[in-house]
């Protein structure tokens, strides 16, 4: 059974995982992920000012002083690099410490002076409470993220340039100016929409995790945009879910912590560039190597009147070759075996002299246009012929046949 | 001076003053490495560190915090490098990454054993200096505070590390490839250099709060970042800024009475503000103000020089409105005596003159010299004629009465 108040904070929730999904997707292809930390950081001062200045404590006047405060955050973060010689990180770093600084000490001023436990809605908010979101608010988080997809969704083109070619954006007579302003406002936006469920610096996490991890999945801007925004949604709901069943943990962490499993799954069985698929090509790059070598030793052995050789002298003969290796060049049809002797099939030898051949003319570029000396080179390349431009494959192979002629 | 603060308000500030200085020491080394944001990073990432040790050993006790501290900070930084260098992933969002998680596993674990702990998310935050004065130990023979003694240590370590690998981290700051060639071990380097970050960090921790450390590892180092041009001076600069927000944070903490942290952090984004508009030669103000005199004097000359063609050519004199920026220059030169009535008088005469001449005599450069088309000569001329001084005149006068080459 699901209580009516569950259903409400799964909803907001999802909504706000989208959100931070989506803008944190633009602010990783702007290698600007730690912004959403500084920004959440730079809200607390707003909330303390709107507060002491109102008195309220309704969500909508601290709300306000955050995301202004936020704003001028984004400003100086974006200034300071411009017309000083401080770096974007330091900048970053600088106006994260001094604005949460001066939203600590004016949160000792209203602690001290206020005669309630005033503080303590503003204490809320450094660690968040996920549990106590109310209709209305998952209402607003679930309308922010609707207009949020549209503007991207509407501005989809201009927000690709301004992640990827910002100048050529500039040159074709893009507002630079105001799209970077509204990739900061959307920013501080969903910061401010996130502070009250997850906290200050859990806001961060839900920006730059989701991203992180669909980054892995794909190489394209739509695909990451949306599957940014599922692992979002998905671990702002896990997280919900888990900490529903355990009402000890607090919900914030757990949704981040969701959000790192959904991470670590993504870095090691995501299909291209996760770990496990880069460790299976980077040994099978390496068994082919290892067959190659194992062919060249073989077809050595044939010139030299050698009609077969017995495994451990091919081992012996080829670097860094294993058994594994011999047996795959067996399975696959280069390496025939007879009575525990090994010799080339007739596929094989094709395969050895064709490797010989890139070899040849790898070793004679990078002793003619690399200038490196003839007895350094000792690679084993593939097909050279590929990675090399076909007119210079076809003079370095005439140099070739020169040289043999000659000998 | 001793009656703006309680003798409590000198203990506090002792404690302050330490843990900024320690934090200022070891910043502009994160600065110049472009890793301002570690600090951050590092004090966020050190708290499931904090917990288990505290729980593992059961007490308060410094030291067995120090370690998991430690661990986990050297976790966040390797895993962060590890997933940039390795997985390909940005390195922010890499740091991000590691940080936030590992800050959502030490709030958990807070949650986990909060009944047998006393740690206090909050308190991670702000510290509790102001409670320094009440927690005593003896110290050489004197009653100091007790959380005096790990921020001391933390600046006497800095200190000597900063001292004793001066020049390796001098060479790993600005040219990793360079010490790398030269066999100098960088990767330990930097492994000591992120341990000594965490070190301060916990020490400060304890004392201060983690808002604390995040501020004066960036802000001060910044500051001499934004005023300085060599490493020593920076290091100096830095540790004085540091020191300088520690003195006007605690006064002003114990004036408005709020926290100290806070206070302090927000002393040393007023020094930053003052840095970046009046440090001398790059502030901002300093080179409006030095861009201002320049078109004044600009204009200046221009208005000397125009009033003097009119005068020799017996023209009426210009006129310009009196509010305006050629009003202000003809008022100013009326006022050191360099014209009056619309015409040059006594050394405006002879500025004008000279700046006549550097006009010809550029226009003349062009022409012959460049191969300027005539149409395409005043321009120029009018805008390089300012610029040229007694030296290049001269040189440009002799190479224009030798055989063009």
């Amino acid at each position: 059974m699901i209580a009516p108040n569950t259903i409400v904070i799964l909803v907001g929730i999802t909504a706000l995982g989208i959100c931070c999904g989506l803008v944190g997707a633009l602010m990783l292809l702007r290698r600007r992920a730690l912004l959403s930390d500084a920004l959440a950081h730079a809200t607390l001062p707003g909330v303390c000012i709107a507060f002491l200045l109102s008195g309220s404590r309704s969500t909508l006047t601290l709300g306000f002083g955050a995301l202004v405060s936020a704003l001028i955050g984004a400003v100086l973060v974006s200034r300071l690099p411009r017309f000083t010689r401080v770096r974007r990180d330091s900048a970053t770093a600088c106006i994260l410490g001094i604005m949460f600084g001066a939203g600590i000490a004016l949160s000792g001023i209203i602690q001290r002076s206020g005669p309630g436990a005033a503080a303590a809605g503003l204490d809320g908010l450094l660690l968040g409470r996920t549990a106590g979101m109310l209709r209305s608010e998952a209402m607003v988080l679930v309308c922010a993220a609707i207009v949020m997809s549209l503007l991207i969704f509407v501005l989809r083109k201009e927000l690709l340039l301004s992640c990827f070619d910002p100048l050529f954006g500039r040159c074709s007579g893009q507002a630079t100016g105001a799209l970077d302003l509204l990739q900061t406002s959307l920013l501080a936006a969903t910061v401010v929409l996130a502070l009250p469920a997850v906290g200050v610096v859990l806001t961060a996490a839900l920006v730059v995790i989701p991203p992180a991890a669909a980054r892995f999945w794909t190489d394209r801007f739509d695909p990451l945009l949306r599957i940014s925004a599922f692992i979002g949604a998905s671990s702002g709901i896990t997280g919900t879910i888990v900490s529903s069943s355990y009402p000890d943990l607090p919900a914030g962490p757990v949704i981040v912590l969701a959000a790192t499993g959904f991470f670590t799954f993504s870095l090691l069985a995501a299909p291209k560039r996760g770990m496990i698929a880069r460790k299976l090509r980077w040994s099978s790059r390496k068994r082919q190597r290892e067959v190659r070598r194992i062919l060249h030793t073989l077809l050595v052995a044939c010139e030299g009147d050698q009609y077969s050789l017995s495994a451990d002298q091919i081992l012996a003969g080829s670097v860094s070759a294993s058994p594994r290796a011999l047996n795959r060049a067996i399975r696959e049809g280069f390496v025939a075996k007879e009575a525990e002797r090994l010799q080339l099939t007739p596929v094989g030898k094709k395969r050895a002299l064709r490797a010989r051949k890139s070899q040849q003319i790898w070793r004679e570029w990078l002793t003619s246009e690399a200038a490196i000396d003839r007895d350094l080179i000792d690679l084993d390349e593939e097909e050279i012929e590929k990675l090399l431009p076909a007119e210079l494959v076809r003079s370095l192979e005439r140099s070739i046949d020169l040289r043999e002629a000659i000998r | 001076m001793i009656g703006l603060l309680s003798p409590e308000g000198w203990e506090i500030l002792s404690v302050a003053a330490c843990a900024s200085a320690a934090c200022g020491i070891l910043g502009p080394q994160l600065v110049l490495r472009r890793r301002a944001m570690l600090g951050d990073a590092i004090s966020h990432g050190i708290l499931p560190g904090l917990v288990l040790g505290f729980v593992i050993s059961g007490s308060r006790d410094l030291f067995p915090m120090m370690v998991g501290a430690l661990i986990a900070a050297l976790l966040v930084s390797f895993l962060a490098e590890w997933l940039r260098d390795r997985a390909g992933l940005d390195g922010g969002s890499a740091l991000g990454v590691v940080f936030t998680s590992l800050f959502a596993i030490g709030i958990i674990l807070v949650e986990i054993f909060a009944r047998d702990v006393d740690l206090d998310p909050g308190c991670v935050l702000h510290g509790m200096v102001e409670l320094a004065p009440l927690d005593q130990v003896e110290l050489f023979g004197r009653s100091v505070p007790r959380s005096l003694v790990p921020v001391l240590i933390a600046l006497i370590l800095n200190l000597a590390a900063t001292l004793l690998l001066w020049k390796e981290w001098k060479i790993c700051a600005f040219d990793p490839t360079l010490a790398r060639s030269t066999g100098l071990p960088v990767q330990t380097l930097e492994q000591g250099l992120l341990a000594l970050v965490a070190v301060t960090s916990v020490a400060c921790f304890e004392a201060v709060g983690s808002v604390l450390v995040i501020a004066m590892l960036a802000v001060p180092a910044t500051i001499a970042h934004v005023l300085c041009n060599r490493m020593g001076s920076m290091v100096i600069v830095s540790t004085l800024a540091g020191l300088l927000s520690a003195v006007i944070g605690t006064i002003s903490a114990e004036q408005l009475n709020t926290n100290v942290p806070g206070m302090m952090a927000t002393s040393s984004g007023f020094l930053l503000m003052g840095a970046v508009l009046l440090g001398p030669g790059r502030g901002v103000i300093p080179r409006f103000v030095r861009r201002l005199r320049w078109n004044l004097q600009v204009a200046m000359e221009d208005l000397l020089a125009e009033a003097q063609l009119c005068a020799e050519n017996c023209h009426p004199a210009p006129t310009s409105q009196f509010f305006s920026f050629r009003g202000l220059a003809t008022s100013l030169l009326q006022i050191r005596g360099f014209m009056r009535a619309g015409k040059p008088r006594g050394d405006g005469r002879r500025i004008a003159r000279a700046l006549l001449e550097k006009r010809g005599l550029w226009r003349r450069f062009a022409a012959e010299r460049l191969g300027l088309a005539p149409d395409h000569l005043d321009d120029p001329a009018h805008r390089i004629e300012h610029h040229l001084d007694e030296d290049l005149t001269r040189k440009i006068e002799t190479g224009l009465e030798s055989e063009p080459s």
